[in-house]
């Protein structure tokens, strides 16, 4: 079973900030930037009732989560970018904490205003990943 | 070279200050330890002019999106990346060798993004470390008072500092051109894979342009300038303790690259 997790700052994202100002500077016309933290899990059975309430991925104070199926559709257009080599730390972390995952992948996922696809993979390739550790989808 | 002397020794080194950069003052002080005229520049000033730069560690822009890459898509990386072209000396350590990567000045042989400083094998590492001066003396402005087979002692401490790349032809062709300046090695100059502090293909440390003037590398020479630094030089006179080590090459060779020797 396929479970995503993505988790938002509710306090204002100082990286989300930069970033916006960084494109622009570089000439690109972006009305809005929005960066989420993204999980993807592989498990035998449902978790999506307890992965967002472990707060090495959740941090209630300033953080909020939303876990969907694979099945839905995200709004806006989306950016995946994801090393390459992230190493099983974070997995056996969850596993310790008892959940059952076989595999996993971590990523940010990056929310764009305009909806363009052609801008997003633009500043992705200019900006967003370097390619020699990451790899990116639109998603 | 030395066409850009300021006039007498006063070869004037800018040591850009980026939101975030914490290494400003060693660097400063190995600098002038080397015998040239260092000065802290914000980077939001016109740094033209200077004889030489040296972009210093730290974690410009607090690494927001990967560590270095906000600060070479500055505009003050377009006059620096203009005074390279000039021939004119830059280093950049830890931080700043993050930023030269990311900004494609080094290795240079694209004008395009060509390696990056992934996040090492088991996450953020403070350490010292051996580093073999692996090219041939004065290949580059870094290593003019070094000889090939040195061993200087430097201390890292990074999270992304693992040398990368997905070019499987680029490693063989900076070995070729003699761009691999500095590997990490164990204290009697062997590259090992348990030297190797981060996961870095090729132990590598440290890599020049292929004209030589621009230079990343992670470790910190600017943290064991003197033999006081070093924690295994305890024990020594203060006469002694007081006297640069051959880690202070590094800026000792950009002066005499600056100098035109």
């Amino acid at each position: 079973m396929e479970t995503e997790l993505l988790v938002r700052l509710v306090i204002p994202d100082n990286v989300a900030i930069t970033t916006l100002n960084t494109l622009k500077r570089m000439g690109y016309k972006i009305d809005e930037l929005k960066r989420q933290d993204y999980y993807w899990f592989d498990c035998d059975e449902s978790i999506a009732d307890k992965i967002g309430k472990v707060d090495i991925l959740v941090n209630a104070n300033k953080n909020r989560f939303t876990v969907k199926q694979s099945s839905e559709k995200l709004g806006g257009t989306n950016i995946l970018v994801t090393n390459i080599d992230e190493g099983d730390g974070l997995l056996n972390s969850l596993k310790t904490l008892g959940f059952n995952i076989k595999k996993m992948k971590k990523g940010t996922l990056w929310t764009i205003k305009p909806e363009d696809e052609k801008l997003a993979k633009q500043i992705t390739e200019d900006l967003l990943m370097n390619p020699h550790y990451q790899e990116y989808e639109i998603l | 070279m030395g066409q850009w002397l300021q006039g007498g020794n006063a070869m004037r080194i800018a040591v850009i200050w980026y939101p975030g950069t914490n290494c400003d003052e060693e660097a400063f002080r190995a600098i002038e330890a080397a015998g040239m005229k260092p000065e802290i520049v914000r980077w939001n000033t016109d740094v033209s002019g200077y004889d030489g730069y040296m972009i210093p560690g730290g974690w410009s822009y607090e690494d927001r999106i990967r560590a270095g890459v906000i600060a070479a898509k500055h505009p003050v990386m377009k006059t620096i990346k203009k005074e390279a072209e000039a021939g004119k000396p830059v280093l950049g350590i830890c931080n700043g060798a993050q930023v030269l990567i990311e900004t494609g000045l080094v290795p240079g042989l694209k004008d395009k993004v060509q390696m990056a400083l992934a996040p090492n094998n088991d996450g953020y590492y403070c350490i010292w470390t051996n580093l073999l001066s692996t090219s041939k003396q004065g290949r580059c402005a870094y290593n003019k008072k070094l000889k090939q087979g040195d061993v200087i002692k430097a201390p890292i401490a990074h999270g992304e500092g693992r040398f990368t790349t997905r070019d499987a032809e680029l490693v063989k062709e900076l070995e070729k051109n003699g761009q691999i300046i500095f590997k990490y090695c164990d204290a009697d100059g062997k590259v090992t894979d348990e030297a190797n502090p981060n996961g870095a293909i090729f132990n590598i440390a440290g890599i020049c342009n292929p004209e030589g003037n621009v230079m990343a590398m992670m470790p910190h020479p600017e943290r064991a300038a003197w033999y006081k630094n070093i924690p295994y030089h305890e024990g020594k006179s203060f006469e002694e303790n007081e006297k640069t080590t051959l880690s202070n090459a590094v800026f000792e060779s950009m002066k005499e690259f600056i100098n035109g020797n």
